[in-house]
Protein backbone atom coordinates (compact mmCIF):
# COMPACT_ATOMS: atom_id res chain seq x y z
CA UNK A 1 0.00 0.00 0.00
CA UNK A 2 1.34 3.41 -0.91
CA UNK A 3 2.22 6.00 1.71
CA UNK A 4 -0.63 8.17 0.53
CA UNK A 5 -3.03 5.32 1.20
CA UNK A 6 -1.56 4.77 4.63
CA UNK A 7 -2.08 8.43 5.39
CA UNK A 8 -5.67 8.24 4.25
CA UNK A 9 -6.39 5.19 6.38
CA UNK A 10 -8.84 5.95 9.13
CA UNK A 11 -7.11 6.36 12.45
CA UNK A 12 -9.85 4.22 13.96
CA UNK A 13 -9.03 1.35 11.65
CA UNK A 14 -5.32 1.59 12.44
CA UNK A 15 -6.14 1.95 16.13
CA UNK A 16 -8.22 -1.21 16.08
CA UNK A 17 -5.48 -3.17 14.34
CA UNK A 18 -2.89 -1.87 16.80
CA UNK A 19 -5.08 -2.83 19.77
CA UNK A 20 -5.66 -6.32 18.37
CA UNK A 21 -1.97 -6.76 17.59
CA UNK A 22 -1.08 -5.62 21.09
CA UNK A 23 -3.39 -8.33 22.44
CA UNK A 24 -1.30 -10.89 20.60
CA UNK A 25 -3.22 -11.14 17.31
CA UNK A 26 -0.49 -11.94 14.73
CA UNK A 27 -2.96 -11.48 11.89
CA UNK A 28 -3.58 -7.92 13.01
CA UNK A 29 0.15 -7.22 13.16
CA UNK A 30 0.59 -8.68 9.67
CA UNK A 31 -2.19 -6.36 8.48
CA UNK A 32 -0.29 -3.41 9.97
CA UNK A 33 2.86 -4.52 8.17
CA UNK A 34 0.98 -4.80 4.86
CA UNK A 35 -0.36 -1.30 5.28
CA UNK A 36 2.83 0.41 6.36
CA UNK A 37 5.75 -1.46 4.78
CA UNK A 38 6.05 0.67 1.63
CA UNK A 39 6.20 3.82 3.74
CA UNK A 40 8.66 2.28 6.21
CA UNK A 41 10.85 1.04 3.37
CA UNK A 42 10.81 4.51 1.81
CA UNK A 43 11.99 6.06 5.06
CA UNK A 44 14.68 3.39 5.49
CA UNK A 45 15.86 3.94 1.91
CA UNK A 46 15.97 7.70 2.33
CA UNK A 47 17.96 7.35 5.53
CA UNK A 48 20.43 4.71 4.40
CA UNK A 49 20.68 5.61 0.73
CA UNK A 50 20.67 2.06 -0.61
CA UNK A 51 18.22 -0.78 -1.13
CA UNK A 52 20.15 -3.48 0.69
CA UNK A 53 20.51 -1.51 3.91
CA UNK A 54 16.93 -0.28 3.62
CA UNK A 55 15.72 -3.86 3.46
CA UNK A 56 17.70 -4.84 6.57
CA UNK A 57 16.57 -1.74 8.46
CA UNK A 58 12.96 -2.43 7.55
CA UNK A 59 13.20 -6.02 8.77
CA UNK A 60 14.82 -4.97 12.03
CA UNK A 61 12.29 -2.18 12.55
CA UNK A 62 9.32 -4.52 12.25
CA UNK A 63 10.94 -7.10 14.51
CA UNK A 64 11.51 -4.43 17.14
CA UNK A 65 7.99 -3.14 16.69
CA UNK A 66 6.62 -6.65 17.07
CA UNK A 67 8.62 -7.29 20.22
CA UNK A 68 7.88 -3.86 21.67
CA UNK A 69 4.24 -3.45 20.69
CA UNK A 70 3.04 -4.02 24.25
CA UNK A 71 5.05 -0.98 25.28
CA UNK A 72 3.42 1.20 22.62
CA UNK A 73 1.14 3.39 24.68
CA UNK A 74 -0.85 4.75 21.79
CA UNK A 75 -0.31 8.40 22.70
CA UNK A 76 1.41 8.87 19.31
CA UNK A 77 0.26 7.53 15.96
CA UNK A 78 1.44 4.02 15.18
CA UNK A 79 3.18 5.28 12.03
CA UNK A 80 5.08 7.93 13.99
CA UNK A 81 6.16 5.27 16.49
CA UNK A 82 7.29 3.11 13.58
CA UNK A 83 9.22 6.02 12.04
CA UNK A 84 11.08 6.45 15.32
CA UNK A 85 12.01 2.79 15.43
CA UNK A 86 13.07 2.86 11.78
CA UNK A 87 15.19 5.96 12.35
CA UNK A 88 16.85 4.28 15.31
CA UNK A 89 17.52 1.09 13.33
CA UNK A 90 18.91 3.10 10.41
CA UNK A 91 21.19 5.01 12.74
CA UNK A 92 22.49 1.72 14.16
CA UNK A 93 22.91 0.26 10.68
CA UNK A 94 24.82 3.29 9.42
CA UNK A 95 27.03 3.25 12.49
CA UNK A 96 27.75 -0.43 11.99
CA UNK A 97 28.56 0.06 8.33
CA UNK A 98 30.82 2.98 9.19
CA UNK A 99 32.73 0.93 11.73
CA UNK A 100 33.10 -2.02 9.38
CA UNK A 101 34.07 -0.17 6.27
CA UNK A 102 35.79 2.79 7.95
CA UNK A 103 33.75 5.14 5.83
CA UNK A 104 34.31 8.76 6.51
CA UNK A 105 31.19 10.81 6.85
CA UNK A 106 32.55 14.08 5.61
CA UNK A 107 30.25 16.77 6.84
CA UNK A 108 32.67 19.53 6.00
CA UNK A 109 33.00 19.34 2.25
CA UNK A 110 33.81 22.69 0.78
CA UNK A 111 30.85 24.29 -0.88
CA UNK A 112 31.38 25.99 -4.20
CA UNK A 113 31.53 29.71 -4.08
CA UNK A 114 28.29 30.48 -5.80
CA UNK A 115 26.72 33.85 -5.68
CA UNK A 116 23.05 33.78 -4.87
CA UNK A 117 20.82 35.35 -7.46
CA UNK A 118 17.22 36.36 -7.58
CA UNK A 119 14.89 33.46 -7.88
CA UNK A 120 11.51 33.80 -9.57
CA UNK A 121 8.96 32.35 -7.21
CA UNK A 122 5.42 31.24 -7.22
CA UNK A 123 5.50 28.06 -9.27
CA UNK A 124 4.07 24.86 -7.96
CA UNK A 125 6.52 22.08 -7.25
CA UNK A 126 7.06 19.97 -10.33
CA UNK A 127 8.34 16.51 -10.95
CA UNK A 128 11.70 17.87 -12.10
CA UNK A 129 12.15 19.92 -8.95
CA UNK A 130 11.31 16.86 -6.90
CA UNK A 131 13.90 14.89 -8.85
CA UNK A 132 16.49 17.59 -8.22
CA UNK A 133 15.67 17.56 -4.50
CA UNK A 134 15.85 13.77 -4.34
CA UNK A 135 19.24 13.76 -6.03
CA UNK A 136 20.55 16.44 -3.70
CA UNK A 137 19.15 14.51 -0.75
CA UNK A 138 20.89 11.33 -1.86
CA UNK A 139 24.18 13.26 -2.17
CA UNK A 140 24.05 14.51 1.43
CA UNK A 141 26.25 12.81 4.02
CA UNK A 142 24.12 10.28 5.96
CA UNK A 143 24.24 12.27 9.21
CA UNK A 144 22.84 15.38 7.56
CA UNK A 145 20.42 13.43 5.41
CA UNK A 146 18.91 11.67 8.42
CA UNK A 147 17.84 14.86 10.18
CA UNK A 148 16.40 16.58 7.13
CA UNK A 149 14.50 13.44 6.09
CA UNK A 150 13.04 12.97 9.55
CA UNK A 151 12.21 16.64 10.04
CA UNK A 152 11.12 17.88 6.61
CA UNK A 153 9.67 14.74 5.06
CA UNK A 154 8.36 12.87 8.09
CA UNK A 155 7.70 15.86 10.31
CA UNK A 156 9.26 14.47 13.49
CA UNK A 157 10.16 16.97 16.21
CA UNK A 158 13.74 18.00 16.95
CA UNK A 159 13.48 16.22 20.28
CA UNK A 160 12.33 12.92 18.77
CA UNK A 161 14.98 13.09 16.06
CA UNK A 162 17.69 13.76 18.63
CA UNK A 163 16.50 10.87 20.79
CA UNK A 164 16.38 8.35 17.96
CA UNK A 165 19.71 9.35 16.45
CA UNK A 166 21.39 9.48 19.84
CA UNK A 167 22.46 13.11 19.57
CA UNK A 168 21.59 16.30 21.44
CA UNK A 169 18.70 18.53 20.34
CA UNK A 170 21.14 21.31 19.52
CA UNK A 171 23.25 18.94 17.40
CA UNK A 172 20.10 17.89 15.55
CA UNK A 173 19.27 21.54 14.87
CA UNK A 174 22.79 22.30 13.66
CA UNK A 175 22.71 19.33 11.29
CA UNK A 176 19.30 20.35 9.99
CA UNK A 177 20.55 23.87 9.38
CA UNK A 178 23.53 22.62 7.42
CA UNK A 179 21.49 20.07 5.50
CA UNK A 180 18.95 22.68 4.38
CA UNK A 181 21.72 25.02 3.25
CA UNK A 182 23.38 22.22 1.29
CA UNK A 183 20.11 21.26 -0.36
CA UNK A 184 19.39 24.86 -1.27
CA UNK A 185 22.87 25.17 -2.78
CA UNK A 186 22.57 21.94 -4.73
CA UNK A 187 19.02 22.40 -5.94
CA UNK A 188 19.00 26.11 -6.73
CA UNK A 189 22.46 27.62 -6.88
CA UNK A 190 24.36 24.83 -8.62
CA UNK A 191 21.70 24.50 -11.29
CA UNK A 192 22.03 28.23 -11.96
CA UNK A 193 25.81 28.01 -12.02
CA UNK A 194 25.52 25.22 -14.58
CA UNK A 195 23.41 27.45 -16.76
CA UNK A 196 20.03 26.12 -15.75
CA UNK A 197 17.60 28.44 -14.07
CA UNK A 198 14.70 27.50 -11.83
CA UNK A 199 12.56 27.70 -14.86
CA UNK A 200 14.61 24.91 -16.39
CA UNK A 201 14.67 22.86 -13.25
CA UNK A 202 11.10 23.56 -12.36
CA UNK A 203 9.28 22.76 -15.54
CA UNK A 204 5.60 22.28 -14.75
CA UNK A 205 4.52 18.65 -14.58
CA UNK A 206 2.33 17.43 -17.38
CA UNK B 1 17.64 52.22 2.08
CA UNK B 2 19.68 52.70 5.24
CA UNK B 3 18.27 49.40 6.51
CA UNK B 4 19.69 47.53 3.53
CA UNK B 5 23.22 48.60 4.41
CA UNK B 6 22.85 48.16 8.16
CA UNK B 7 21.44 44.62 7.90
CA UNK B 8 23.59 42.43 5.69
CA UNK B 9 21.57 40.00 3.62
CA UNK B 10 24.20 37.28 4.06
CA UNK B 11 23.54 37.15 7.80
CA UNK B 12 19.80 36.85 7.24
CA UNK B 13 20.24 34.18 4.55
CA UNK B 14 22.30 32.23 7.07
CA UNK B 15 19.33 32.33 9.47
CA UNK B 16 16.75 31.29 6.90
CA UNK B 17 16.86 27.50 7.29
CA UNK B 18 16.02 28.00 10.97
CA UNK B 19 13.16 30.38 10.18
CA UNK B 20 11.26 27.49 8.64
CA UNK B 21 10.85 26.06 12.14
CA UNK B 22 10.76 29.30 14.07
CA UNK B 23 9.58 32.37 12.12
CA UNK B 24 9.90 34.48 15.26
CA UNK B 25 13.69 34.33 15.18
CA UNK B 26 13.73 37.62 13.30
CA UNK B 27 13.50 40.96 15.02
CA UNK B 28 11.00 43.53 13.78
CA UNK B 29 13.82 45.43 12.04
CA UNK B 30 14.97 42.27 10.29
CA UNK B 31 11.42 41.47 9.19
CA UNK B 32 11.13 44.99 7.81
CA UNK B 33 14.35 44.45 5.92
CA UNK B 34 13.12 41.21 4.40
CA UNK B 35 9.89 42.93 3.40
CA UNK B 36 11.93 45.45 1.40
CA UNK B 37 14.75 43.27 0.11
CA UNK B 38 14.18 41.27 -3.07
CA UNK B 39 17.23 39.13 -2.51
CA UNK B 40 16.11 38.07 0.98
CA UNK B 41 12.58 37.39 -0.28
CA UNK B 42 13.94 35.25 -3.08
CA UNK B 43 16.13 33.30 -0.67
CA UNK B 44 13.24 32.80 1.72
CA UNK B 45 11.11 31.59 -1.18
CA UNK B 46 13.81 29.07 -2.10
CA UNK B 47 13.90 27.60 1.37
CA UNK B 48 10.11 27.44 1.51
CA UNK B 49 9.92 25.72 -1.85
CA UNK B 50 12.61 23.32 -0.76
CA UNK B 51 10.63 22.42 2.32
CA UNK B 52 7.36 22.06 0.40
CA UNK B 53 9.05 19.78 -2.08
CA UNK B 54 10.58 17.70 0.70
CA UNK B 55 7.19 17.42 2.40
CA UNK B 56 5.65 16.28 -0.88
CA UNK B 57 8.07 13.32 -0.94
CA UNK B 58 6.27 11.91 2.07
CA UNK B 59 3.40 10.87 -0.19
CA UNK B 60 5.70 9.42 -2.84
CA UNK B 61 7.09 6.10 -1.72
CA UNK B 62 10.41 4.87 -3.02
CA UNK B 63 9.79 2.02 -5.48
CA UNK B 64 10.34 -1.24 -3.63
CA UNK B 65 10.63 -4.88 -4.61
CA UNK B 66 7.28 -6.47 -3.61
CA UNK B 67 9.27 -9.48 -2.36
CA UNK B 68 10.28 -7.34 0.63
CA UNK B 69 6.83 -7.74 2.13
CA UNK B 70 7.11 -11.54 2.00
CA UNK B 71 10.54 -11.35 3.62
CA UNK B 72 9.18 -9.12 6.37
CA UNK B 73 6.30 -11.46 7.12
CA UNK B 74 8.60 -14.50 7.05
CA UNK B 75 10.98 -12.76 9.42
CA UNK B 76 8.10 -12.08 11.77
CA UNK B 77 6.98 -15.72 11.54
CA UNK B 78 10.45 -16.85 12.55
CA UNK B 79 10.52 -14.35 15.39
CA UNK B 80 7.10 -15.51 16.60
CA UNK B 81 8.23 -19.15 16.47
CA UNK B 82 11.40 -18.33 18.39
CA UNK B 83 9.37 -16.44 20.94
CA UNK B 84 6.95 -19.36 21.34
CA UNK B 85 9.79 -21.85 21.69
CA UNK B 86 11.43 -19.60 24.27
CA UNK B 87 8.12 -19.28 26.14
CA UNK B 88 7.63 -23.05 26.20
CA UNK B 89 11.25 -23.64 27.22
CA UNK B 90 10.95 -21.03 29.98
CA UNK B 91 7.74 -22.58 31.21
CA UNK B 92 9.32 -26.04 31.15
CA UNK B 93 12.36 -24.76 32.99
CA UNK B 94 10.13 -23.08 35.56
CA UNK B 95 8.21 -26.35 36.03
CA UNK B 96 11.45 -28.31 36.50
CA UNK B 97 12.77 -25.76 38.96
CA UNK B 98 9.46 -25.83 40.82
CA UNK B 99 9.44 -29.62 40.90
CA UNK B 100 13.05 -29.70 42.07
CA UNK B 101 12.26 -27.17 44.79
CA UNK B 102 9.22 -29.16 45.90
CA UNK B 103 11.24 -32.39 45.93
CA UNK B 104 14.02 -30.74 47.90
CA UNK B 105 11.51 -29.36 50.36
CA UNK B 106 9.88 -32.80 50.71
CA UNK B 107 13.20 -34.56 51.25
CA UNK B 108 14.22 -31.88 53.70
CA UNK B 109 10.98 -32.29 55.59
CA UNK B 110 11.37 -36.08 55.81
CA UNK B 111 14.94 -35.71 56.98
CA UNK B 112 13.96 -33.14 59.58
CA UNK B 113 11.17 -35.41 60.83
CA UNK B 114 13.51 -38.41 60.98
CA UNK B 115 16.12 -36.41 62.86
CA UNK B 116 13.54 -35.17 65.35
CA UNK B 117 12.20 -38.73 65.97
CA UNK B 118 15.72 -40.06 66.45
CA UNK B 119 16.60 -37.40 68.97
CA UNK B 120 13.30 -37.98 70.80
Amino acid sequence: MAAADVTRLGSNEMGTLVAEARDGDRGAFDALVRRTWADTYSLAFRLTGNAEDARDVCQEAYLRAYRGLRRFRGDARFTTWLYRITANCASTQLGRRRRHRHEELDEDLELSDLSPSIDPVGRSESASLRDAVQKALAALPPKLRAVVVLRDIYDLSHEVIAAELGISVSAAKVRLHRARHRLRDDVFLRSEAEGRTHDDVDRPAM
Amino acid sequence: MTMLTVLPCDRLVELMPDLLDDPELLSIEEMDHVAQCLRCQAEMARFRRLRRTLASLRLRPVPADPGILDDLLEGLDSAAERRERHRIASRRAASIVGLAAATAAGVGGVLALATRRRSA
